[in-house]
């Protein structure tokens, strides 16, 4: 597993609709290579709500940040988590070959891609994105690295 | 980690009984050594089918291609995903070490889950063959996988 791009500056929201969050760039991640990619995420106390993150690669949003996905739960309390996202390439007739598995506090759960294909040739870029439930509370996010995997 | 074998042939089925899908064979991975394998899936629309995704290792179905397991959303679309499956090899008195992680989509829709072991021990170590399998409830749709790889992963 060989590490290809890493972002370790911490973003944070208090938006209720999605935004962007972590970037890495410059990735060169082409059709059928495995990759992974981790990134922790918090929430702080402050409102009975949850916080949910997603994920974009290159322009397109691929996971919406979607209440039962990449989610913390929704006591009034901090949380925090980690987030993986594992997946191929872009590969013809398998635009959706990645997912991501989560888990929070007590929340934990394995997501498929829910808002569009990676209708791409090349991976450059992956962003983490996310929303509050609720303004009061803050979504943080860090430490998102990326690996690939050899196939030989 | 280390890359162990692959198989990038697609192989797909419309069988609405359990047949083999992609492969990875000539494997040696010894008792406690702990191994990933990742493999796409897809399924095609033509009919609201669901469609099934399991595991056999050597010739032991370990993983069952049925309901509760791996499986497509359902909905008449084109959806495709990965899979992630991870274990060790066979160390008694641990004879079912491993599980599945998987994500899939279409449209606007995913499913996603974590499966265990349903269906049998892993045989003993050597494990020398991960097999995918694969089943329809409608023939009306087709059901590809592709893209498998295996790893292991260093004790020391």
């Amino acid at each position: 597993m060989t590490w290809v791009g890493g972002n370790t500056t911490e973003a944070t929201t208090t938006s209720l609709t999605a935004v962007d969050l972590i970037t890495v760039s410059a990735l060169s991640i082409a059709g059928a290579v495995p990759f992974v990619a981790q990134f922790s995420y918090r929430k702080t106390s402050g409102a009975a709500a949850l916080v949910n993150s997603g994920g974009k690669v290159n322009t397109t949003i691929v996971i919406a940040p979607a209440t039962g996905e990449i989610s913390t739960g929704s006591t009034n309390q901090a949380e925090s988590g980690y987030a993986s996202l594992y997946g191929e390439g872009p590969i013809t007739n398998y635009p959706r070959s990645a997912m991501s598995v989560a888990g929070a506090f007590t929340t934990q759960y394995a997501t498929g891609l829910d808002s569009a294909d990676m209708s791409i040739a090349t991976i450059t870029d992956l962003v983490s994105d996310g929303l509050v439930g609720n303004a009061s509370i803050t979504l943080g996010q860090d430490d998102l690295h990326v690996y690939t995997l050899t196939t030989s | 980690m280390t890359w162990v074998g692959g198989n990038t042939t697609e192989v797909t089925t419309t069988s609405t009984t359990v047949v083999d899908l992609i492969a990875v064979s000539s494997l040696s991975i010894g008792a406690s050594i702990p191994f990933l394998v990742i493999l796409v899936f897809r399924t095609t629309a033509g009919a609201i089918a669901d469609a099934f995704l399991g595991f056999k290792i050597n010739t032991t179905v370990v993983m069952s291609a049925a309901v509760g397991g791996i499986s497509n959303t359902g909905a008449n679309q084109a959806e495709s995903g990965q899979v992630i499956f991870n274990g060790r090899g066979t160390a008694d008195p641990y004879l079912r070490v491993g599980g599945a992680i998987y994500g899939m989509g279409g449209g606007t829709t995913q499913i996603g889950l974590q499966i265990g072991p349903d269906n049998a021990n892993f045989p003993t170590a050597p494990l020398t063959d991960i097999v995918s399998l694969g089943v329809v409830s409608n023939a009306a749709i087709s059901l590809g996988s592709d893209e498998m790889h295996v790893y292991t992963q260093a004790t020391s």
